[in-house]
């Protein structure tokens, strides 16, 4: 008589006794016992250490990216420049680069339809959003949008796929959209900053992928620049001094610490237990 | 198992050692013990034999002390006769003041009943519950069965109560062989038909099942509850007077009948409970008018100060007071910076309502005109009918008065439960969660752009606008609660005058033994004697029971306005509606649930006749 082969999912309702064991649990117990007693000798692979460094920009990259929210804020309410030029401008470059990249995926995501009821109801609710908060006293509201920052860089750089934006972090960038845009004073305003935040931080990051070199080079040169205007050139070198030792030095001693000191007292339980729970 | 003999306290069975040698008589039925009825001396028992079920239990010889049993193991009870004409009786149950058809829905909420309707279905404490009770028929009967006793052996000693007629029962007797008490009793028989099968109409018109008048008012749900216990008063009446049976017992005896299950069903104290509840309803509606009459004559003397205070404060309750409060949540309540323009919406919403309802009909009905004639009417009534009436139509009269704050409690209520559920959902999008209905969970989904948006920004000016909802919500849930306090509390006064078991009280405090709560069976020490003696004593019925429908009604409402359930749909902004009808239904416990039909009460009337 032949036994199906056994599941590792609880729910299911299998020929075998409880204290079943399978073989292949055995198998990789004992294959980290063998790789924990070689321990001196370990060695990360170049892969791995490129995927580190690769990591550590991307996040950084993640950061820059999030920094647009406040740049285009405080263009807006700070300076209260015109926002319609820049609006344009960035429309302009978004169809372009939507065009020249058709990718079956991509074409689903930002089709016509959706465009226009995206602008749509950002058109028809602006004015709410606007009115939303007003009562609100302005330091709450920084508050609020500081906790919602975090919360976004926590969860955007935490998602696996890089394909896709999670829903979540979509989310909750339009929700720290939709709390600062109850501070500006038109309706053009709202809409204008909300569509540039949706722009550079939703749309235009699926089409740019990190290895592309001219997208950060501009980002760089817009973030600093608009630091240098802002807080001045002291502040500025501060911040560009640290990120430099944050993408140059921080990785060789995250490399050398995984090498060293990293304990694999969770290996077994992180390898064999499903990370997302496996429900069909 | 001991064999149990029932003696009565009676001097005949004491002090009667001087007269000579003596032979107690008893009766015993097969699923009863003995109960001894009667003495006689032994040389009369020479000519004739006894034939079950009396039996000789036992005999005294000349000048001696105790008793020589004829059983085996012999156990002696004593108890004292309970006076058939002052209606008292022995019972293992407590008796039930309430109908029986009500009974089951009552029972049912007791937890503590668990372990003992387990004892209950115990065997051995069946047969023996079971051969107590049916000695207890004949002990509550035990008059009737002296008499069967002595009518069969005149020569018997027994202890005799005085059934037969007095004077005045032969004078009652020649009255109603005349023919005007006929004629008097041929229009009192019609006149009662009449007027029950009025009120049975009424009171159905009142419950007609597409619209329950009764669930909407008070005054209806006092005339309804008025109707059916004037329905009602010709059954307890006739099941109360069915008295005549008392004298069957001697012919049962005689036919050897063991099964003594059938005299139960003649029981004259099955009977008691309707008599109490007839009665504690007349008293309690004499009660009603008369405190009409009194409250009447005060409020008369008052009438143009409690005109002028209460249009005072109706006016300040209903209108200055609302429109302050929906006014102030316009404007930062208590520092809390609301939406302006949500807050400022509805504000206008809810004072356009206070005025329209104000000036359409609110102003007019608290006018002072309005009002005086309004009480006169309350205070004839009051004197007429009772003073029940006229706080049912205070509370009607309140109830049409706070009309307006009960639309606003829905309006808010139902636009806070909206957006709460709208939140609920969207929260799920905003998490990238769905809920699965085929599955009855929740499951990741990846949505579009488009989709994703538009939650994202209907849920951030939705969790906005929270604030400002529920302050409007909130308020009008608490003066909603306010004026649901008043009106239960007033209702519990009706309740209170319509259902109090006075008649069942003053019994208690006057005779105890009517009322009957059990049994108990102590040991007397006191007596020298051989064998064990026992006494059996009546416990009279516990106060808490008489109040039990209270505390029902007390509890109901506890769970239905004042718990932590009732918060927790607050909270949810699910309504707090009762209906009213079935709370108070506890109260109607003496009453059947469907009053009795006028083709039925015809006939048991004509039968009675």
């Amino acid at each position: 008589m032949t036994r199906s082969p056994w599941k590792r999912l609880l729910w299911l309702k299998q020929e075998y006794p409880d204290n079943y064991t399978d073989p292949s649990f055995i198998e990789l117990r004992a294959r980290q016992k063998a790789e924990s007693n070689q321990k001196s000798d370990r060695k990360l692979s170049e892969a791995a250490r490129a995927q580190i460094r690769l990591d550590f920009i991307s996040f950084y990259q993640t950061i820059l990216n999030t920094s647009f929210i406040y740049i285009t804020f405080t263009y807006i309410y700070y300076y209260g420049f015109d926002p319609i030029p820049p609006t344009i401008f960035l429309s302009f470059i978004t169809l372009i680069i939507s065009r020249t990249k058709v990718d079956p995926l991509l074409s689903s995501f930002m089709d016509v339809k959706s465009s226009l009821i995206i602008t749509f109801a950002m058109l028809t609710l602006s004015p709410v959003l606007k009115s939303l908060s007003k009562t609100t006293a302005s330091d709450s509201i920084w508050t609020l949008s500081f906790w919602l920052t975090l919360w976004y860089i926590f969860v955007i750089s935490s998602t696996k796929s890089k394909d896709k934006p999670s829903n979540l972090s979509t989310n909750i960038l339009v929700a720290l959209v939709a709390v600062l845009s109850s501070r500006l004073s038109t309706t053009i305003d709202v809409f204008c900053f909300l569509l540039i935040c949706i722009q550079l931080n939703i749309i235009l990051p699926t089409y740019l992928s990190v290895t592309n070199k001219v997208v950060p080079i501009i980002s760089n040169i817009i973030v600093y620049s608009f630091l240098n205007v802002a807080l001045g050139w002291i502040y500025m070198l501060l911040i560009f001094f640290a990120s430099v030792f944050y993408i140059t030095v921080l990785p060789k001693w995250f490399i050398y610490w995984k090498i060293n000191y990293h304990k694999r007292d969770n290996d077994l339980l992180s390898t064999w237990d499903a990370r997302t729970p496996i429900l069909d | 198992m001991p064999n149990y003999i029932f003696w009565p306290y009676e001097s005949l069975f004491e002090n009667s050692a001087a007269q000579g040698p003596q032979v107690a008589l008893a009766i015993s039925f097969e699923k009863t013990h003995f109960v001894v009825l009667g003495v006689c001396e032994p040389q009369y028992l020479e000519e004739v034999s006894i034939r079950p079920p009396y039996s000789v239990v036992a005999t005294k010889n000349n000048g001696a002390e105790g008793w020589n049993y004829k059983v085996a193991d012999p156990c002696n009870v004593h108890f004292r006769i309970p006076k058939l004409k002052f209606m008292q009786f022995y019972s293992s149950d407590p008796i039930s003041l309430i109908i029986p058809e009500k009974e089951v829905g009552l029972h049912s909420s007791v937890g503590e009943t668990l372990n003992y309707s387990k004892l209950e279905q115990h065997p051995r404490y069946k047969r023996d519950n079971k051969k107590l009770s049916e000695t207890l028929n004949i002990i509550n009967l035990f008059p009737a069965y002296c008499k069967a006793l002595n009518e069969l052996y005149p020569f018997i000693q027994t202890s005799q109560e005085n059934l037969r007629g007095t004077m005045l029962n032969s004078v009652a007797a020649w009255c109603s062989s005349t023919c005007i008490y006929k004629m008097v009793a041929k229009i009192g028989f019609y006149l009662t038909f009449v007027i029950c099968s009025i009120a049975s109409l009424v009171s159905s018109l009142l419950n007609y099942s597409h619209f329950q008048l009764v669930n909407y008012s008070a005054f209806v749900q006092q005339i309804d509850l008025r109707c059916q216990q004037i329905c009602y008063f010709p059954v307890q009446y006739e099941r109360i007077n069915k008295k005549d049976n008392i004298q069957n017992v001697g012919s049962m005896v005689e036919k050897d009948n063991s099964n003594s299950q059938f005299s139960h069903s003649y029981m004259p104290s099955k009977f008691y409970p309707d008599y109490i509840l007839l009665y504690n309803t007349i008293w309690l509606i004499i009660n009603d008018i008369s405190f009409g009459l009194i409250l009447g004559a005060i409020l008369i003397e008052n009438r143009d100060f409690l005109v002028s205070a209460s249009h005072r404060v109706l006016k300040f309750f209903l209108y200055d007071s609302l429109k302050t409060i929906t006014e102030t949540l316009a404007n930062n309540p208590l520092g809390i910076k609301l939406n302006a323009e949500l807050a400022n919406f509805l504000s206008e919403l809810f004072l356009w309502v206070i005025e329209f309802s104000y000036t359409t009909f609110i102003k007019r009905l608290i006018d002072p005109k309005t009002l005086s004639s309004l009480l006169t009417l309350t205070i004839y009534m009051m004197f007429l009918v009772g003073f029940s009436f006229a706080v049912s139509l205070a509370i009607d009269f309140f109830a049409i008065l706070s009309f307006p704050i009960y639309v606003f409690y829905r309006i808010s209520s139902k636009l806070y439960h909206c957006q709460l559920n709208i939140m609920a959902s969207l929260f799920n999008l905003f998490c990238g969660k769905k809920r699965n209905v085929l599955r009855n969970r929740i499951d990741h989904n990846y949505f579009q752009l488009d989709q994703l948006l538009l939650g994202t920004l209907l849920f951030i000016i939705l969790v906005f606008l929270t604030p400002t909802v529920m302050a409007f919500y909130m308020s009008y849930t608490v003066l909603r609660m306010l004026t649901i306090t008043i009106e239960i509390f007033s209702e519990a006064v009706i309740a209170l005058i319509n259902h109090f078991p006075l008649f069942a009280l003053l019994l208690r405090l006057k005779d105890p033994k009517r009322l009957p709560g059990g049994i108990s069976i102590e040991l007397k020490t006191t007596v020298s004697n051989k064998h064990t003696t026992l006494e059996l004593q009546n416990n009279p019925i516990k106060f808490k029971s008489m109040f039990r429908p209270y505390n029902l009604l007390l509890s109901q409402m506890r769970t239905n306005y004042f718990s932590f359930a009732t918060v927790r749909k607050i909270v949810r902004g699910e309504s707090i509606m009762v209906n009213r009808n079935k709370l108070y239904y506890v109260l109607y416990s003496s009453l059947p649930s469907k009053p009795l039909s006028v083709k039925d009460l015809y006939k048991r009337l004509t039968i009675q006749a």
